[in-house]
């Protein structure tokens, strides 16, 4: 009985975990100020707004359109080394396990209603998050000098910081504009459309997913097919309710729905398997690896770490919709 | 059953780690408050000892607010205490709010001189806390190049850099080419006198007292106006 529960919601239990863990700072809900120990220097590997009162570390997201806006002033090494280490060792399987909006918008999605199915519609709309990495994530904190995403379309932000902070401190309500009106209804937007879709932001907005996109067929760990068993009935695929094409690809959060649908049980978690295609893949994971390892080393002897743990206590005002 | 075991392993470590940020986190909290205090507490001090230096008199006319109103000399004398007393507040830094003293400080500037609060208590001083890294701080700064160029008399302007390197700040005003004064702050000891949340943070110091504070910021033109209006309403006083 105690092993089935388990069995049944153990993914539910780490996103839970990962929630609170990345919001352990209770006593801010309470007073409306924000953390600012040294944990912020790291980056959480979900979306989760830096400026919650809850929020213990940095969001990966913000911190990377704040270094952008300084890049010229200092190249962020450490950031960028983040981003690498995150992407290369988990890729998406953080989407489907360490991103605290992603479980909500799992809950949401519970809401019993008629719901949206997977079609070559929401396949093509699954682009869109490219061109908001693109545009707000990299073209307007370089051009502009505003974190575009956050600024614009954040619901996380919106939700965990923008309408927290808001009615936690008084003299930041008289700061309210039309930016935080916008932002209000973008988050409600989202929360409306994950009801009747499933994971709508992450599928078609979330530019953190876009970026780990990048990594899940390269990742160290995460979903593996074994095709010696696999016996092509595309069950897996069929199953998932991401759009995926096949396992493991860009749109697969690695939730591992597809592993209890397998009759083959040919999908398991697990360290990457050199066999399939391996020379290709092992010359790019090396290559990123030395990469990776140098921009860490560059950004925590550039001060990186005490740049970021800089940001990440102060309020961003934009993220609210401030400003 | 690979993959449930895999999955209780991660509960676990997530749950470790949980508890060890909660409890790393709780004693840098109380580090940090401490560190806070501390800061604090040695220049209180220090300023409480230049105080009982002074005359009793003038003690008791600073506590009532009226010493401001008297010549510069006086008015530097007889605030001290207050000073010393306006950057705690219940044990901790206390956030400054309009008619408090401006904690004294002295600071670096990126042109090599010395900028000291107190010299400036003639003056209307308009004080911002900003980093390059923040995008509305960015947007307001030609705001203090415009006032700059005004000339007003009785006017100083410094904005304060929070916490990044002298390198960073310094390709700042070269490829900007500011001219108002901006001062290093790398170690946030300035700024630690003046807590907020979050940056842009200005203030405006009339002689010495905060006579208007804000947060956030919108575009230079807006900020100029916003600025100037604070500043007349100041120098007409």
């Amino acid at each position: 009985m105690e092993k089935n529960h388990f069995r049944r919601f153990a993914r539910r239990y780490v996103q839970l975990l990962a929630a609170v863990l990345y919001n352990c700072n209770f006593k801010g809900f309470a007073t409306g100020r924000i953390w600012q120990g040294s944990t912020k220097g790291v980056c959480v590997p979900g979306l989760n707004c830096y400026s919650c009162p809850g929020a213990v570390a940095a969001c990966p997201l913000g911190s990377l359109q704040t270094a952008l806006l300084s890049s010229k002033y200092k190249f962020p090494y450490y950031v960028l080394g983040t981003f690498l280490l995150l992407g290369l060792f988990l890729g998406r399987f953080i989407c489907g396990f360490f991103c605290p909006f992603g479980f909500l918008q799992e809950l949401l999605h519970k809401i019993p209603t008629p719901k949206i199915q997977k079609s070559s519609v929401t396949r093509i709309l699954s682009y869109l998050k490219y061109g908001v990495l693109l545009i707000f994530v990299i073209a307007v904190p370089l051009t502009t000098l505003a974190p575009g995403f956050c600024k614009y379309l954040c619901p996380a932000g919106t939700l965990e910081a923008g309408i927290p902070l808001v009615l936690l401190q008084e003299k930041l309500r008289a700061l309210t504009g039309a930016l935080f009106t916008w932002k209000v209804a973008v988050l409600i937007v989202i929360l409306l459309a994950c009801i009747f879709c499933f994971r709508a932001f992450c599928r078609f907005l979330c530019p953190l997913g876009a970026i780990y996109s990048f990594f899940n067929p390269i990742s160290f760990f995460g979903i593996k097919v074994d095709q010696t068993k696999c016996i092509h009935c595309d069950a897996c695929v069929r199953h998932c309710k991401m759009d995926v094409k096949k396992v493991c690809d860009r749109e697969c959060i690695q939730c591992g729905e597809c592993i209890s649908h397998c009759p083959a049980e040919a999908i398991h978690y697990g360290i990457s398997n050199e066999e399939q295609k391996a020379k290709v893949k092992r010359i790019v994971r090396i290559a990123l690896l030395m990469l990776l390892i140098a921009f860490l080393v560059m950004g925590v002897h550039s001060n990186g770490f005490q740049d970021l743990k800089n940001k990440a206590i102060r309020i961003c005002y934009e993220c609210m919709g401030i400003g | 059953m690979k993959r449930y075991r895999l999955i209780k392993a991660i509960c676990v470590a997530l749950t470790a780690a949980m508890l060890a940020c909660g409890v790393s986190g709780c004693a840098g909290d109380d580090k940090m408050t401490q560190t806070q205090e501390k800061e604090a507490g040695a220049a209180t001090k220090q300023e409480m000892k230049e105080a009982a230096e002074q005359d009793g008199a003038s003690v008791q006319e600073a506590e009532s607010g009226a010493a401001l109103e008297s010549s510069s000399e006086e008015t530097k004398k007889d605030r001290s205490p207050d000073r010393a007393n306006a950057t705690l507040k219940e044990g901790k830094v206390k956030v400054l709010e309009e008619g408090d003293v401006a904690p004294d400080f002295t600071a670096t500037l990126a042109d090599g001189s010395i900028f000291t609060l107190s010299d400036h208590d003639d003056d209307v001083v308009l004080l911002n806390f900003f980093a390059t890294w923040c995008g509305p701080c960015m947007r307001e700064m030609p705001a203090f190049e415009m006032l700059k160029a005004d000339g007003l008399d009785g006017v100083a302007i410094l904005c304060v850099d929070c916490m990044e390197e002298k390198k960073t700040v310094d390709a700042l005003v070269k490829e900007k080419g500011y001219t108002f004064p901006i001062a290093y702050d790398e170690e946030g000891v300035i700024e630690n006198y003046y807590p907020t949340d979050g940056i842009p943070y200005t203030l405006v110091i009339n002689k010495g007292v905060v006579a208007k504070v804000y947060l956030g910021a919108m575009d230079a033109e807006t900020q100029y106006k916003e600025y100037k209006g604070a500043i007349d309403e100041c120098l007409a006083k």
